[in-house]
């Protein structure tokens, strides 16, 4: 090929990046994995030039952990509740949106603002919005949500306070972790509703088609490829949780005394790091790596089969 | 099923507020009454509202006046799936991610509840039969009497199973008991759905040729197999009439062909209403039995394909319908005669005198040495059976003249210069301003 003589410019444009992504992504890996098989590591320790026995002990230790079996479960009930829900609500919203003329534009905008905003900073909007416990002196700071529920005679309920129980914190955290995936969800279905083709609305209309089947038979299968790109990365971004926590609970991954209560895997990982504990951090990583790769082959397999491209 | 248009017209407004007088009038004042059983063609240059026609007739355009009927039926304000049309989209619209197979029962499943009712009846039918051979077999004398309370026969015989309980032990007891109970033997009721839509569904694509491509993706199918799916899934709920949306545009020239015949045939044998778009004359004249000629959404002219191409109301029609297409002349008409620069082609008594326009269909030259026509000779193309002669001519409104001259004339023509006479069933006089029909 007459390209193939000058290939080593094509090589040299390439260089910088192919170094930045070995030093900072792929070494790392390599490391990582490295790290998860050795017992007791610790970076002082291999500074110092200690050398570390190979072997499963980071695995066996993480799984028995109480705390990280309970950032599993966290982290599975939090993906397993959001990316369903998200992704209905965001197909519906997308639909009802598509069917509009007038303000379509600005609704998307509106829509999308969330998406655009730092997910700390909603946090603690959520948690001020979710607040049960008003000062005395200013009983206005009990939240807007235990206000307007109080509307409708509903007793406050303890959502994320002291002392809170553990379906109120997952409920608050569905909310906010629904609420803050829809934006790209919306983005997406809807730009996939605006490119099908109309006559197929027009055909099923002439036939007498009912709106459900409509959109069950036509809507959905023309949508497939947007919603099985929506719910793989949905699931991907749902196991890597965490910022939504802290944004809502803090640091403290719960509600005041109950510390970790809802953590997360990658919240595991992090505290793990912090503790200087990098052997159970990246075997942790490693466990979670594994997690989303099975999740996501399962979610491609079916898609194969369900989805029309 | 007889489809009447009355008056009918489509508007659509000015996309500025601010001038509202930019409004299209797609369609106007459409009045046409399209027989039980022919097949129309609606033709008519881009943008001369024949789809719009359609479309309103289909009820997915709503007309901003006048009145549609199918039958006796005003069918104005009723939605399309109401209406009980079958419509071929131009580019097909089939369901991309479903097979033909499921293309086709798509609309059957939409009329699940009329489909019951047919099942309904067959099973009084086989319920009836039934109980004949059962009546005869038992020596039951008033068997007629019997049959005529069939379906109380049919509930009373469900109601037994479910009473009596007969087990292995009083089964004897029962028959001793009591006379022989009629059980009609039936299918279930959503099996029968079920292969009544199939059977319907394979009866539409015999119909089209298509029964061998049922479990194909519409992608994994030529162009004509595609348009044969979507005349299938149009035709397969049994349409009142049958509306096709320029059906061969998307076809090569010999499936063109083809098709339209393929479309005619169907057509004949389903015996359904048929109105379909074309801005092709070739198509529409060679399959229709009526043709309706449009412009900037007004009617030119409905007719017989051949009674419009010999008597063409304006000159639109005329230069619209006929390939190759009529030669048009600047002419005048000067005491009683008809003038085509200096030559004097026929008498028009009758007409006063004035500039026209001067029609010659191509068919309509003859070779004649003294005729009154005289042209500068250009260039003569054999096409086998017969020739094109290519002449020019300074009155003639095109840069060259085409006429269709039998090819044995071959050696008659020569020199630089060529002469003709014209039939005179094949020249048409039209006003220079109005361009209505003069002779």
């Amino acid at each position: 090929m007459e390209g193939s003589k000058h290939s080593w410019k094509a090589w040299l444009y390439l260089l910088p990046v192919i170094i930045l992504t070995l030093v900072f992504t792929v070494w790392p890996i390599i490391n990582t994995i490295r790290i998860a098989f050795l017992k007791d590591y610790s970076m002082i320790g291999a500074m110092g030039g200690k050398t570390y026995e190979f072997g499963f002990a980071n695995f066996s230790k993480v799984v028995t952990y109480k705390r990280f079996t309970t950032c599993l479960k966290n982290t599975v009930l939090l993906c397993v509740l959001t990316v369903p829900i998200s992704t209905m609500l965001a197909l519906l919203i997308a639909v009802c949106l598509n069917a509009i003329k007038p303000l379509q534009r600005l609704l998307q905008t509106i829509f999308f603002l969330p998406y655009v905003t730092n997910s700390i900073a909603i946090g603690m909007v959520f948690a001020a919005m979710f607040n049960m416990i008003g000062k005395p002196s200013s009983p206005d700071s009990v939240g807007i949500i235990n206000n307007f529920l109080g509307i409708f005679g509903v007793a406050p309920i303890n959502w994320i306070n002291v002392g809170s129980e553990y379906w109120a914190n997952l409920t608050v955290m569905v909310i906010y972790i629904v609420w803050n995936a829809l934006p790209f969800k919306i983005l997406v279905l809807l730009g996939g509703l605006q490119g099908v083709n109309k006559q197929y609305y027009e055909a099923a209309k002439v036939d007498g088609t009912s709106r459900v089947r409509t959109f069950w038979r036509i809507t959905v299968p023309m949508l497939s490829p947007m919603l099985a790109y929506v719910l793989i990365t949905g699931f991907i971004g749902g196991f890597k949780e965490y910022s939504s926590v802290v944004g809502v609970f803090g640091e403290n991954m719960g509600p005041a005394g109950q510390k970790g209560a809802l953590n997360t895997m990658v919240g595991f990982i992090y505290d793990s790091l912090s503790q200087n504990n990098q052997g159970r951090a990246s075997a942790a990583a490693l466990i979670l790596f594994g997690i989303i790769l099975v999740v996501t082959m399962i979610n491609l397999y079916v898609s194969k089969k369900k989805v029309h491209y | 099923m007889k489809v009447v248009l009355q008056n009918l017209t489509k508007i659509f407004p000015s996309r500025n507020k601010k001038t509202p007088e930019e409004q299209v009038v797609a369609v106007n004042d459409f009045t046409f009454e399209i027989p039980d059983g022919k097949l129309v063609g609606l033709l008519g240059p881009s943008g001369c509202g024949k789809s719009t026609t359609l479309y309103m007739i289909c009820g997915l355009q709503k007309p901003t006046g006048g009145s549609i009927f199918f039958g006796e039926d005003d069918v104005t304000h009723l939605e399309p799936e109401h209406r009980g049309v079958g419509l071929v989209f131009q580019n097909y619209a089939l369901y991309p991610h479903m097979t033909v197979k499921q293309n086709i029962l798509f609309p059957l499943q939409n009329m699940k509840k009329e489909l019951m009712k047919e099942v309904d009846e067959r099973r009084e039918a086989m319920a009836a039969e039934q109980l004949a051979a059962f009546n005869a077999a038992n020596g039951i004398e008033d068997a007629a009497a019997d049959a005529a309370k069939v379906p109380v026969e049919v509930a009373a015989a469900a109601e037994n199973v479910a009473a009596e309980g007969i087990t292995a032990e009083n089964a004897a007891e029962v028959t001793v008991a009591k006379p022989p109970v009629f059980r009609p033997k039936l299918p279930a009721r959503q099996k029968m759905l079920k292969e009544l839509m199939l059977d319907r569904a394979y009866m539409a694509a015999r119909l089209v040729q298509i029964d061998n491509l049922m479990d194909r993706k519409p992608s994994e199918l030529s162009g004509g197999q595609q348009q044969r799916v979507a005349i299938a899934r149009a035709l397969v709920k049994m349409p009142r009439v049958l509306l096709l949306d320029e059906p061969l545009s998307n076809l090569d020239a010999r499936l063109r062909l083809q098709t339209r015949e393929e479309i005619r045939r169907i057509q004949r044998e389903t015996g359904i209403t048929t109105v379909f778009v074309t801005h092709d004359q070739e198509e529409a004249m060679s399959i229709s039995d009526l043709i309706v000629v449009m412009k900037l959404g007004v009617v030119q002219q409905t007719g017989k394909p051949q009674d419009i191409y010999d008597n063409p109301a304006n000159l639109f029609v005329a230069k619209f319908l006929g390939t190759p297409p009529i030669n048009v002349f600047d002419g005048e008409v000067k005491n009683g005669a008809l003038y085509v620069g200096e030559d004097c082609l026929m008498k028009l008594p009758g007409i006063a005198d004035q500039p026209v326009h001067v029609g010659i269909r191509p068919e309509g030259f003859v070779l004649d040495k003294n005729g009154p026509l005289h042209m500068e000779l250009v260039n003569v193309e054999v096409m086998g059976r017969d020739m094109s002669v290519i002449s020019k001519n300074a009155a003639a409104q095109t840069p060259t003249v085409r006429s269709i001259i039998d090819s044995d004339l071959r050696s008659e023509i020569g020199g630089e210069t060529v002469s003709f006479s014209i039939k005179p069933n094949k020249i048409f006089v039209f006003h220079k301003e109005t361009e209505e029909r003069l002779y």
